[in-house]
């Protein structure tokens, strides 16, 4: 028994030696920012993300807060400045926001996404000629599908148009439901969602190359072992009952479709968000 | 047989007198009686409002606390608290957020017009509330609300005395009118007893009396 005792404290003082991380892992309270890009309003990303975060949170003991930022243009900024430790977002491909170095490490189970620039069913609007020295919607001048994709199609088109923006992707399909604006720049999968929640009938007017969906990552000051136990955690939701309920109550909420849960995911396959910052015709990203 | 001095003195007053008396006690008693109930009503009324009233500004307050808590801004969180004490049922109102840290608004108390009997009676007492800040199952604190009964005693009050004015007055008015029907009711009455009185001294002799006869 005493040599067995003994078996077990050599190698878990082994182990504490040459990952040193891991007992940072294990028994540290330090709570890790957590920050959601501003797509739908705060109190629905509240109710989707939050007890995502706190089921991650204990299977992977690493303790999660969610945090946000009034507005995406406020979020991006704040990755800029490197301010939290994981993101939701692919604004950490921006030109401004490249050099922190945030690291994918999962993306959504989800389809990939397209940015569309969308009109209601029955608008006059039937391409984007129509939509010459009109106002057209977009969540924030940092979206990458709601805005920097778009804006490049319609630049690549010739078709001049004044940008309405409105904080956040649901924000700008609110005003295009309300008629403010005769089209908007949207994020496919977030379009089709709102679009099965409200009721709302649209056309797609033009649609880009697929994206891979908005990463998780990490900053690089975050141990690989604290990324680690996140992506375990992250990724192994959907396979578990508790997890998997979890997923299946947050997409009730904002109507969304399966496939539910994350998947280990890297840099590489984000390149074409890299190749489209190197030829846009947009300024200012 | 004996009889009480306050029954030999009742009999020994006037008809008149005595039927105002029983009216004017009759009325002001079923006066007092609305009064009463009537107050009971609204002190009842207040409470439920005030309980109602707390729990609606809880109800809009949580939702954003929270989403202010998430994003940080802590300024908007006064701003919130500031704009929301205002509100003439509301003391104070705290945030106590994750990590202990409070954030506080105080209205001015409003002083208390009604006497400490009338506040007394009422009974409505102030009202605190706790309530968790909670979204998607995650804590942002919690708010403490304290409701001042001071504006719903002041207007019942209020109500209360002009109750009162509209009472007395009407009660004038129907004492005044009740007066003078009941002098007007019993002239025939006096007329005829001053006229048996008359009668009885013998200072109206019977042949002045007789009306004259006609001669055939």
């Amino acid at each position: 028994m005493t040599v067995s005792l003994r078996f077990i404290a050599a190698r878990c003082l082994l182990a504490l030696l040459v990952f040193p991380s891991t007992l940072s892992v294990c028994a540290d309270d330090k709570i890790w920012s957590f920050n959601v890009l501003n797509q739908r309003s705060i109190p629905l990303t509240l109710e989707y993300w939050n007890p995502i975060l706190k089921h991650v949170s204990e299977k992977s003991g690493v303790r999660l807060e969610l945090r946000m930022a009034k507005s995406a243009p406020e979020s991006s900024a704040a990755i800029e400045r490197g301010e939290y430790d994981f993101v939701y977002s692919n604004h950490i491909f921006a030109p401004a926001n490249a050099p922190v170095g945030y690291r994918v490490f999962a993306q959504p189970r989800e389809e990939a996404i397209r940015a569309e620039i969308v009109t209601l069913e029955n608008s006059p609007i039937r391409t984007l000629k129509d939509l010459q020295g009109l106002e057209v919607g977009f969540p924030s001048a940092a979206a990458f599908v709601g805005y920097a994709v778009p804006m490049n199609a319609l630049l690549q088109a010739g078709v001049s148009v004044t940008p309405v923006f409105a904080g956040n992707q649901e924000g700008i399909m609110g005003q295009l439901k309300a008629g403010r604006v005769l089209a908007a720049g949207v994020n496919s999968l977030v379009m089709r969602d709102y679009a099965h929640r409200e009721n709302l009938k649209y056309r797609v007017l033009w649609r880009s190359e697929e994206y891979q969906n908005l990463p998780l990552a990490a900053h690089p000051r975050v141990p690989a072992a604290v990324v680690a136990a996140v992506r375990q955690a992250v990724v192994g939701m959907d396979k578990e009952p508790d997890g998997k309920k979890i997923l299946e109550s947050a997409a009730a909420l904002i109507k969304q479709k399966p496939p539910y849960g994350f998947v280990a995911a890297d840099d590489k396959e984000y390149d074409n968000y890299r190749d489209y910052y190197k030829n846009t015709l947009v300024k200012g990203l | 047989m004996t009889t009480q001095p306050g029954w030999n003195w009742w009999l020994k007053s006037g008809l008149a007198f005595r039927l105002l008396l029983a009216t004017g006690l009759a009325l002001l008693l079923s006066a007092a009686l609305m009064l009463y109930f009537s107050v009971e009503n609204d002190a009842a009324v207040e409470r439920n409002r005030l309980a109602e009233t707390s729990a609606e500004q809880l109800d809009f307050l949580l939702p954003l606390l929270a989403e202010h808590a998430v994003v940080g801004d802590y300024s908007a969180i006064q701003q919130l608290l500031d704009k929301q004490v205002k509100r003439s049922n509301l003391r104070n109102i705290r945030w106590i957020d994750s990590r202990g840290n409070v954030m506080h608004a105080q209205n001015r108390d409003e002083a208390l017009l009604a006497p400490a009997w009338f506040t007394a009676r009422l009974a409505i007492p102030a009202l605190e509330v706790t309530r968790n800040v909670e979204a998607g199952g995650q804590g942002y604190g919690a708010v403490f609300l304290q409701a001042t009964p001071a504006p719903s005693i002041n207007h019942i009050w209020q109500d209360f005395m002009h109750q009162v004015s509209y009472l007395v007055l009407g009660l004038l008015a129907v004492f005044t009118i009740i007066a003078s029907l009941v002098k007007w009711a019993l002239a025939p009455l006096r007329a005829l007893e001053a006229g048996a009185e008359k009668f009885g001294r013998g200072t109206i002799p019977l042949a002045s009396r007789r009306p004259a006869s006609r001669k055939c």
